[in-house]
């Protein structure tokens, strides 16, 4: 019996073992999925919240290793919110028609779209505005002031072209 | 690596190419014009790079990287130096061509950074 007992406590070990593995690698998987996707910070936090409501169902003390580890995801995803600076800035601009998120080869970039680029003191503005950018979020690789002339086709150049601000 | 002279000539050949064989006021010309004044001030810069910090560029993005960190650049020159980058890139691979307009504003924001690059060229 002696044995048996103690046969039973290995195989439970073994077996916590193999959970925490596969915890392990549904983490990891989950985690590489998630970085390489193109999700929005909106949908991103709705991803967590899933995560955490399904983790929750399924292990209640697993509760806060999981709020830490999407605690961590979001501290990460915060300087994505770039996009919103860029829209409060084209919302406080008459003559910006659009702006784009634009990737290509893993670089992101953005286009703002003028009504009329021969404006001088606009087209510098914009261009300063795009510098200062560069400097505040690290993710953003290029910029590009264009308008609604010089800017038609440039699509297929780019690996994707997200609008993110369309004036109303 | 060119010298700060050899980009000097480089870019005072591409001016008098500019002004002697093409016309802002032909729409045929407007992207070759955007093209040809993004280069003059292209070579502006770097030779500006060599004569006062002995910088070399190899591309593009290296050179966008100096500008911006070596300290010898205004923002005026920064933001139109960027522009006439990004009408020639538009200018090349756009499906729309230049108009008139920006061909002409393109040409004038190589002629004043040079003017204030080296002031010296316009006395």
């Amino acid at each position: 019996m002696k044995v048996i007992k103690k046969n039973e406590e290995l195989s439970g070990s073994n077996f916590d073992r193999f959970r925490t593995a596969m915890v392990e690698v549904r983490f990891s998987s989950a985690r590489s999925d998630i970085e390489n996707s193109n999700a929005s910070a909106q949908e991103y936090k709705m991803l967590s919240l899933d995560l955490m409501d399904e983790v929750t169902k399924e292990n209640g003390d697993n509760k806060n290793s999981v709020s830490n580890i999407v605690e961590k995801w979001v501290t990460r995803l915060k300087p994505r919110y770039w996009q919103e600076d860029l829209v409060e800035f084209c919302q406080s601009k008459d003559d910006i028609v659009m702006a784009y998120e634009v990737r290509k080869d893993n670089e992101q970039a953005f286009i703002i779209v003028m009504d009329d680029s021969t404006i001088d003191e606009n087209v510098l503005q914009y261009n300063d505005f795009g510098f200062e950018m560069l400097k505040k979020y690290v993710e953003i690789n290029d910029f590009m002031v264009l308008d609604v002339i010089t800017c038609s086709g440039i699509e297929y150049m780019f690996d994707e072209v997200n609008t993110i601000y369309k004036r109303g | 690596m060119p010298t700060a002279q050899e980009h000097k000539k480089k870019y005072q050949d591409n001016k008098e190419v500019l002004n002697s064989v093409f016309d802002c006021n032909n729409k045929l010309h407007c992207n070759w014009i955007v093209t040809i004044s993004f280069y003059i001030s292209l070579h502006i810069i770097e030779a500006k790079l060599a004569k006062e910090q002995n910088l070399h560029s190899r591309d593009h993005k290296q050179r966008d990287e100096m500008i911006e960190n070596c300290g010898l650049f205004s923002r005026n020159v920064k933001s139109k130096y960027k522009q006439l980058k990004s009408n020639c890139w538009s200018a090349r691979y756009s499906k729309n061509d230049m108009a008139p307009t920006i061909a002409n504003q393109m040409k004038r924001f190589a002629e004043e950074i040079e003017a204030e690059v080296f002031p010296e060229q316009n006395k």
